[in-house]
């Protein structure tokens, strides 16, 4: 019997509110499932609304955000429950790691409270108890000399300690869920490996499945087994990391992978996507790619294209695509 | 004749004195002893971390921080001899280009005077009609348009901005352009953008680049030379497709081993060594506490930048090892 | 053509939604806007000329003469409200014109020498800020003598350091930015840079904290007078109408209760109008939305 996905985001729809009235359309039509310990990649550009996904998986959303749709999280639908359900599962079921590491930590408190905070408050600990495991986490995320660090403060800390932190806080409850918003941008690529490391090392350990947010091919590459491409807060691919970044099927994601810097042995220019990300308030009629895309035929800019399975496993957006698959 | 390097750096030092109440001053020697060149008309990239230093050079080579010892010349002229007036005059000819693409535009200022700023160092400085023109033209060169200039940077995305500092870094018609991080904001597309219009810049009006950033990749991509730095040193230097393919320090490999790439899938076979507190190191190589080959020599002598095959320097005192005819490829998996 | 004129419309048409959305900058804006015209206009009309006497009126409460009543001397008390609003009002923009511009100075000098010259500037601060505007003013009044000059002067004196604080952090945070390092780099000096980049990037701050110092300006003003510090008499101000009607408060209650209601809102409206100028000035100011 197969069980019910851990996650399973059906026909997310997200739109905002704006300052002089009317809405404005964010995300739409996003769905995917994840089962316990898997990982996901959702790769975008600034502009593709992934990180508005990751806040809404979270039950982070601004009060100006409406969400029609579907999150079933552990059986129960994120998006009807009201501020104090999701606040029991928040940061206990579903952990979430941010890009900043200086501006996630409190300045004012120790790294152990911080730590022990969320063990208090969700598990009823003592506050000793929880220092205690607060300690051990801190060792768990390889921070040398783990007791003494535990009463530092974040500034006394660089950029990839404070990481590992903002990992610790988020593992300490266990949550059967991690949202990484990409977590290693700001750090350097040595410490960048040794975060990445050690967030692989503890999710097999625990068991967690991740979500990885990012809009660095390699990091995805590294850590998850499947990607979804999006784009205009639309999902445009989605697949096994391996087929998706080598034989991608959608135009975006072949541009995208097209500009990934390389060496050109004839000495040549980048290949790049023509253009820029439009504002949602500006997307083309029909694909909301088709303004840009290299491969685009007058049947795209027709009507939206739907969300098809060309095979089990992978999703793509896109009439061309399909088109391919079928011959 | 070997033609005379665009810019000329000797023994550059700069150190940061942080005074204390209570403990004795602490030195942060954030230059140590920089030596480099970088030749008309070419990309020079320089990579590093963190704390390497590449920042602090950048802003030495712009003249606007001073060195504690050492030299820069640029153009044949010793930059930090110069007097104030002549320094000025100097500076239409190098320019930077900065890594935020939201904190190095004026938002109160209109696009136009923006870009139109440096020529302030003109002596004879345009006039109006003059000034607009040029600002357009260089404008359209970077692939904006002349209208854009009555607009204000909040109306720009992230890679519009970039071209917008790209022009005002040209409109001098510098000799060079130094670019730190310039491209690390952005996102892959527009980056591709703004790596292209670099290169562009470099046939067509022949503008040396001086290109820092921490992403291997992109210098692969469109350097022209590259030096490697680390902790206010610079460790490795040569052209740069080479120096990526078989380098010839142990940090560059470390480096190269850590970047992700689309082509490594997973976890990578090989565990880099955790990286220990940043300390005082002492005498020594720098690097030894993280070094997978570490000798006894390290731990006393501190390696000097050395040429090691044509056109190739580096700081090690075990780079013959790393020489890709001396050893099967095996053993040299960190 | 006609695109060309929907562009320029739209932004003004947003501009109006958005001020109905500003309560604050409303309320404080129309408090002040009317303050404003009583104090002008009581330069040409007031009901009853604000000093002249009639004894045989004398503490008549509001409506049985004169709209609100009379003082022990019998002079209309709406007359030397709207007198006293002229005076108020006037000193404390003088003063915190004289403040603000001073201070201002002296913190963008401060922010853009650094070292030596804004150790000692910021230490002068503390000096000041250490006295109680209304000491200083006694000493300046025992030097000056009262009047007006006295209190403009008094209550500048303390604006200055308020002003200088406030601009040397504002200040030293533009100086940090990439773009005044791009002016540098442009060959530009440190006045240049003060004009061109510095003050306009905190010239928003700057005006909230006008607004907020003018409602503390009246209220030193008022407290002043009420010592008998600030305009000699028969000059009306709202503060010696407190003072003289400290003996009457049980037989004419509106005697106290009209000038403080007059101080009070005034106050109010000068921290409304602050508060609503930094919530629409502010979050623009930080440039990426």
């Amino acid at each position: 019997m197969t069980e019910a996905p851990l996650l399973s985001v059906e026909n997310l729809a997200i739109s905002m509110r704006l300052p002089a009235g009317g809405h404005m359309q964010i995300l739409t039509d996003v769905g995917f499932a994840l089962n316990a310990g898997e990982t996901l990649g959702v790769v975008g550009e600034s502009g593709s609304g992934k990180s508005l996904l990751s806040l809404a998986i979270m039950g982070l959303l601004p009060g100006a955000a409406t969400a029609t749709g579907r999150i079933m999280f552990e059986g129960r639908n994120l998006l009807g429950l009201d501020d104090e359900a999701l606040c029991t599962v928040r940061g206990k079921r579903v952990g979430m790691i941010f890009q900043e590491p200086m501006t996630a930590l409190n300045p004012a408190m120790t790294v152990g409270d911080q730590i022990a905070e969320g063990l208090v408050w969700h598990e009823g600990l003592s506050w000793k108890v929880a220092r205690a495991q607060a300690v051990e986490l801190l060792d768990r995320v390889r921070i040398a000399d783990a007791k003494r660090r535990a009463q530092t403060y974040p500034h006394e800390m660089s950029g990839g300690q404070r990481q590992r932190v903002g990992i610790a806080m988020a593992l300490a409850l266990k949550p059967a869920l991690m949202i990484a918003d990409e977590p290693t941008t700001a750090l350097d690529v040595t410490v960048q490996a040794e975060v990445l490391d050690i967030l692989d090392d503890l999710r097999r350990e625990y068991g967690m499945a991740l979500i990885l947010v990012s809009h660095d091919l390699g990091v995805i590459a590294r850590m998850c087994a499947r990607t979804v491409v999006m784009y205009a807060g639309r999902r445009m691919e989605e697949g096994p990391t391996r087929d998706v970044l080598t034989r991608p099927l959608n135009p975006y994601s072949r541009g995208l992978l097209r500009a990934v810097p390389k060496r050109r042995t004839d000495g040549g220019r980048l290949d790049t996507i023509p253009g820029s990300v439009p504002g949602f308030a500006k997307l083309p009629p029909g694909c909301c790619f088709s303004d840009r895309c290299p491969e685009r035929i007058a049947d795209c800019q027709e009507a939206e294209p739907a969300w098809a399975i060309p095979t089990v496993g992978r999703g793509v957006r896109c009439i061309r695509a399909m088109q391919e698959f079928a011959r | 004749m070997k033609k005379r390097p665009l810019l000329d750096i000797r023994c550059l030092t700069r150190d940061y004195v942080g005074n204390s109440l209570f403990s004795k001053p602490h030195v942060n020697r954030a230059l140590d002893d920089l030596t480099m060149t970088v030749d008309a008309g070419t990309i020079h990239g320089i990579v590093g971390e963190s704390g390497c230093g590449k920042s602090t050079l950048a802003r030495i080579v712009m003249g606007l921080d001073r060195p504690t010892s050492g030299e820069v010349i640029f153009d044949g002229d010793e930059v930090f001899r110069l007097n104030d007036k002549e320094l000025k005059r100097k500076r239409r000819d190098f320019q930077m280009v900065f890594q935020d693409p939201f904190g190095s535009l004026n938002p109160r200022h209109t696009v136009g005077r923006i870009v139109a700023e440096p020529l302030h160092v003109l002596d004879a400085r345009p006039g109006g009609a003059e000034t607009r023109d040029k600002v357009a033209a260089m404008l359209e060169s970077v692939g904006l348009t002349a209208a854009h200039a009555e607009r204000h940077p909040h109306e720009f995305s992230g890679g519009q901005r970039q071209r917008i500092a790209i022009a005002r870094a040209l409109i001098t018609e510098p000799k060079l352009v130094v670019a730190d991080e310039a491209v690390s904001a952005l996102d892959l597309s527009v980056q591709a953008q703004v790596l292209n219009l670099l290169m562009e810049l470099r046939e067509k009006r022949g503008v040396t680049f001086l290109f820092i950033t921490h992403n291997l990749a992109v210098v692969d991509a469109i350097a022209d030379m590259v030096g490697v730095m680390y902790r206010g040193r610079m460790v490795e230097t040569g052209p740069a497709q080479e120096v990526f393919a078989s380098p010839l320090h142990p940090y560059t490999q470390v480096l190269a081993a850590a970047e992700p790439s689309i082509e490594k899938f997973g976890r990578p076979a090989s565990q880099p060594k955790p990286i220990a507190a940043i300390a005082d190191i002492g005498v020594g190589c720098s690097f030894r506490n993280r070094c997978p080959i570490a000798a006894a020599r390290c731990a006393v002598e501190q390696p000097q930048l050395r040429t090691l095959s044509p056109g190739r320097q580096t700081a090690c005192h075990r780079a013959e090892d790393l020489l890709p005819s001396s050893q099967p490829a095996e053993a040299l998996r960190i | 053509m006609s695109s060309a004129i929907k562009t320029v419309e739209q932004p003004a048409m947003r501009r109006t939604s958005l001020f109905l959305r500003r309560p604050n900058l409303i309320i404080g804006g129309a408090i002040i806007a009317i303050l404003v015209i009583i104090a002008f206009v009581s330069l040409f009309w007031t009901p009853m000329p604000p000093g002249k006497m009639q004894i045989i009126h004398k503490l008549k409460p509001p409506l049985a003469q004169g709209l609100l009543g009379t003082d022990h001397f019998g002079r209309d008390v709406l007359s030397m409200l709207m007198a006293g609003a002229w005076n108020s009002l006037s000193i404390a923009t003088v003063a915190v014109a004289f403040g603000a511009s001073l201070g201002t100075l002296l913190g963008v000098t401060a922010a853009a020498l650094r070292g030596v010259f804004e150790a000692v500037a910021m230490r002068a601060n503390d000096v000041i800020f250490a006295f109680p505007p209304i000491l200083s003013a006694m000493m300046l009044g025992a030097l000056l003598g009262t009047g007006r000059f006295t209190a403009i002067i008094a209550i500048a004196v303390f604006m200055v350091p308020v002003f200088s604080r406030v601009t040397v952090s504002a200040a030293s945070q533009v100086w940090a930015r990439d773009y005044v390092l791009a002016a540098r780099g442009a060959g530009k000096g440190g006045v240049l840079i003060t004009v061109e980049h510095i003050l306009p990037n905190i010239a928003n701050q700057i005006i909230v904290q006008v607004t907020i110092q003018l409602g503390l300006a009246i209220l030193t003003e008022a407290g002043l007078s009420f010592l008998g510090l600030g305009m000699a008499p028969p000059a009306p101000t709202w503060g010696r109408m407190l003072a003289d009607a400290q003996t009457y408060l049980a037989t004419a209650p509106w005697l106290a209760i009209l000038p403080g209601l007059a101080i009070a809102l005034t106050v109010f409206g000068f921290n409304m109008l602050g508060d609503g100028l930094r919530d629409l000035l502010d979050p623009r100011e930080k440039g990426r939305t």
